[in-house]
């Protein structure tokens, strides 16, 4: 079932969608704090993804730290999922693609911040969303009183106490993230780090076919076994990387009916037409020329 | 500056020429790094009302009665939780601080926001919370303060001396809005009603002008940042940019 959105209780405009067809309900409430908003959403089982088309002016520029009070949720940004479980928070960019995935009934508190407020570079930001974060030290709890504290200051006439609980709360958030990030920094920021401009390298030279860990560890100033380590843990290994960068390079050009399958092996990187058809049959079990031959023949028919 | 009498937001305590916090008696106590400690008296009841203090330097908790007792105020009054600043956490200079007590009203949300914070940390047992955490969950209620006390009506801060009366309603402004990449002496004037000009003659007989304050501040909020975070977790840019500093050293 389809959620009704309410403009005003959001931060970013969502698109959710219940799970299962249990009756559903969602209490909301957004307050607007100077330069920091917070949303407080309870509800049932769904899925939500941000309609960043419809973002407010400016929330593309802010961060959100979001702390789940009950239920659990996984933080889809990125290719990455993030399981967000009970009195922990994820930080993440408001102003790229997000889904959530609510799989029980859930409270959460949402707070948005400008991203020069907070500080991080993309790249740190981007490491940090990576991972779940804990609310449970003093810090945290001190994040709850606040939250609670929040909801008493829009009453107030004058700015002053809106500004000192927004500047407030995002002192402990900060807290809370530098924390996270010295617990992460040193490994999973150059680790990733390193894949991202290992990938960055890889398609910018997929025709070269000296590409291999030498070089592109060459080119980063890593040795090689620092280059394997970034990828440990990864679903795939920097070789299976490289392989299957070149395969779908590989197969964008071979929809092009004007290039002989040994052009296209050598702009992808493949030894020789043989090579790439060889390759073309262990991924997709189709001989290479037959489903070229397919994919043609439609695009002639259609 | 002398204290006030009873005011629509809280009232201040005549000083006795007695240090007022020695005169508090508790059990417990929680320093959060250089400039601010709590103290609660637990036998007293769930505090519903705030003191703050501001003097030079912290008493040393280890000095002060360790069996529980009760607050150094008029009978009937609230159980509370007593908060000192120091005047250096809070940007006021050397020579213009004077000792002084209030007692906020108890329905001021910036009060009660202190108080709640306050009596969340105390309930915690003093390993729960390391060194580098109190140092900034000490800035975070070092700048509430300060918005507190900048929020503060004139005629509730009687003092003789009208200029230094707006340099410490000045320190307290710039205090609580350091990360403001607009903030000087302008910005400041508006906020508290007063003409830029009233502002820089205010701060025209010697020692530091606005800007300086504004920077002083800044570099020392930032310190807190880097010393505070572990090795490696925060970027010097990263902190330059929360805090508006151009030129991070």
């Amino acid at each position: 079932m389809l959620l009704p959105s309410n403009p005003a209780c959001v931060l970013v405009q969502m698109e959710a969608r219940t799970l299962g067809d249990m009756p559903a309900y969602r209490r909301m409430a957004r307050l607007d704090l100077g330069g920091v908003a917070i949303a407080r959403i309870a509800s049932v089982p769904q899925e939500v993804t941000a309609l960043l088309s419809e973002v407010a002016p400016g929330a593309e520029d802010c961060v959100q730290f979001q702390v789940v009070h009950s239920g659990e949720m996984v933080l889809r940004q990125g290719g990455r999922d993030v399981s967000v479980r009970e009195r922990s928070a994820v930080l993440y960019d408001a102003g790229r693609p997000f889904d959530f995935v609510y799989n029980t009934d859930f409270v959460t508190s949402i707070i948005q911040i400008p991203k020069r407020v907070i500080g991080l570079s993309a790249a740190r930001l981007a490491a940090l969303s990576t991972t779940p974060l804990s609310v449970e030290s003093a810090a945290g709890s001190v994040l709850n009183v606040l939250l609670k504290q929040a909801g008493h200051v829009t009453d107030e006439a004058v700015d002053g106490p809106r500004d000192a609980v927004a500047q407030a709360l995002v002192e402990v958030v900060t807290m809370i993230t530098d924390s996270a990030a010295g617990r992460h920094s040193v490994g999973v920021l150059h680790r990733q780090h390193l894949r991202e401009a290992a990938r960055d390298h890889i398609v910018a030279r997929l025709a070269d076919d000296a590409l291999g860990p030498a070089s592109i560890a060459r080119a980063l100033h890593v040795s090689v076994r620092g280059l394997h380590a970034a990828f440990d843990g990864e679903p795939e290994t920097l070789g299976r990387l490289i392989a299957r960068l070149r395969f779908e390079r590989a197969t964008a050009l071979l929809s092009d009916p004007s290039l002989a399958v040994e052009q296209v092996a050598r702009e992808s990187g493949h030894r020789s037409a043989a090579h790439l058809a060889r390759v073309f049959r262990e991924r997709t079990g189709e001989p290479l020329e037959q489903w070229r031959a397919g994919l043609l023949g439609a695009a002639v028919r259609s | 500056m002398s204290p006030s009498s009873s005011g629509a937001r809280g009232s201040s305590e005549p000083r006795s020429g007695r240090d007022p916090v020695a005169a508090v008696l508790v059990v417990s106590r929680l320093r959060l790094g250089d400039g601010v400690l709590l103290v609660v008296d637990p036998a007293a009841g769930p505090p519903t009302s705030l003191a703050l203090v501001v003097r030079a330097v912290l008493p040393d908790p280890s000095a002060l009665p360790s069996e529980p007792a009760t607050l150094d105020r008029a009978p009937g009054t609230a159980p509370e939780v007593v908060l000192t600043v120091t005047g250096d956490a809070l940007g006021i200079h050397p020579d213009d601080l004077q000792p002084f007590l209030i007692r906020p009203a108890a329905d001021d949300v910036i009060a009660a926001t202190i108080r709640e914070v306050a009596l969340d940390l105390v309930r915690r047992t003093a390993g729960e919370i390391d060194e580098p955490e109190r140092a900034r969950l000490g800035a975070m209620l070092v700048r509430l303060v300060a918005a507190l006390l900048a929020g503060r009506p004139v005629d509730e801060w009687p003092d003789s001396d009208p200029r230094r009366l707006l340099r410490l309603r000045v320190a307290f402004d710039v205090r609580a809005h350091l990360g403001d990449p607009g903030l000087g002496a302008g910005v400041v004037a508006r906020r508290l009603g007063v003409s830029e000009r009233s502002v820089h003659l205010a701060f025209a007989d010697g020692g530091e002008t606005v800007g300086r304050l504004v920077r002083r501040l800044r570099a020392e909020r930032a310190r807190i940042d880097l010393t505070a975070a572990p090795p490696g977790a925060v970027a010097r840019p990263a902190v330059a940019r929360r805090w508006a500093i151009r030129d991070l050293e």
